[in-house]
């Protein structure tokens, strides 16, 4: 096996080649690397960050125990993902949560939970309370399914065909959910939309 | 054209439209502040989800991956008490063992012991007449 000086600046065809031979320090930097994002990822779909954290790190054991059966040609990222996506989803299974919301077909269905959250309303002023704060906890109590949807089409930048495949559910219901996810935003967020188009 | 619905707004902004529908959205937003405003705010919800994503100890989180994915020494050192519990209990139960073995040993040789005088009572004292003398 040859040394790697700088794991760093290798790219992930490198690291998976070489971690595939055992090497610690590039699947070291495979973690780098990603870590951010699985945890984020991780964190949206469960809901809490110590979640996120914990998953993402069975996340990372997996791909360190799979490595070898990794096709080094394919990209990297997506097959970590779609491997969180699915460990989040089994975790809510085991919890009896998210099911039902993983396996729904809501075309144009209602959503399960369209109350704006009592959180929300619009007893403080609007520059008391950061608009984006307001979004990520507008964010936090949408339904796990189109908040993570939205999450994927948003931070991690997925068509909606490539959604579907993470997913595995279809474009139309990827569609739909993007949708709904954005009405629901728009619909808690409402007061706040409106006061920063009022002049101040 | 018709202002656009709240889907294609969604869909426009995730360019997941034809081409052609892309054009005549861009087209009515330029001429539409109502619709103009409807698009601001969708783009200003999804900075506010792109300004949720948060920067995670990674130092911390790829340590403890790394730890858990190596073999623990203090899973060896376990091993090792476990070792010592296991040795310590096979010398404890050979000692107790031997213990029994050697009280058995000398209740036993007692017994014979006072066999063996009680049968030269006998035979000192016997019809015979013969004195047998004990070496003891
Ligand atoms: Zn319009």
């Amino acid at each position: 096996m040859y040394k790697v000086k700088n794991y760093k600046e290798q790219d992930d065809i490198t690291l998976i080649k070489l971690a595939q031979k055992g090497d610690e320090k590039a699947f070291e930097e495979i973690v780098n690397r990603y870590s951010n994002r699985v945890i984020n990822l991780a964190a949206r779909i469960m809901g809490s960050r110590d979640d996120g954290w914990d998953i993402a790190q069975e996340v990372f054991i997996s791909v360190w125990r799979n490595i070898k059966s990794f096709d080094s040609t394919k990209n990297l990222y997506p097959w970590i993902r779609k491997i969180t996506v699915n460990a989040c989803y089994e975790e809510l299974r085991k919890r009896g949560k998210g099911l039902e919301s993983s396996l729904d077909d809501v075309e144009d269905g209602e959503p399960s939970i369209d109350v704006p959250d009592e959180k929300y309303s619009p007893e403080d002023t609007f520059d008391k309370i950061e608009l984006n704060e307001v979004i990520e906890k507008a964010l936090e109590t949408l339904p796990e399914h189109y908040r993570v949807t939205l999450w994927l089409r948003v931070i991690e930048n997925l068509t909606y065909e490539e959604i579907a495949e993470t997913l595995n559910i279809n474009i139309g219901t990827v569609k739909s959910r993007i949708n709904m996810a954005r009405k629901l935003m728009r619909d808690r967020l409402k007061y706040y939309l409106e006061v920063k188009d009022e002049p101040s | 054209m018709n202002h656009p619905s709240f889907e294609d707004l969604s869909s426009f902004i995730d360019k997941e439209l034809p081409d052609w529908k892309i054009r005549e959205i861009e087209e009515h937003i330029d001429i539409c502040p109502t619709c103009r405003e409807r698009l601001e705010d969708l783009l200003l919800i999804d900075q506010g989800i792109r300004a949720s994503y948060q920067e995670f100890d990674t130092q911390t989180f790829t340590a403890e991956v790394l730890e858990r994915i190596r073999p623990k020494p203090v899973s060896r050192y376990n091993f090792r008490l476990k070792l010592a519990t296991i040795g310590l209990a096979i010398s404890l139960i050979f000692g107790a063992s031997l213990g029994i073995v050697r009280s058995r040993y000398r209740e036993n040789l007692n017994r014979e012991k006072q066999l063996l005088i009680s049968q030269h009572n006998i035979i000192s004292s016997g019809d015979m007449g013969v004195i047998l003398i004990s070496d003891r």
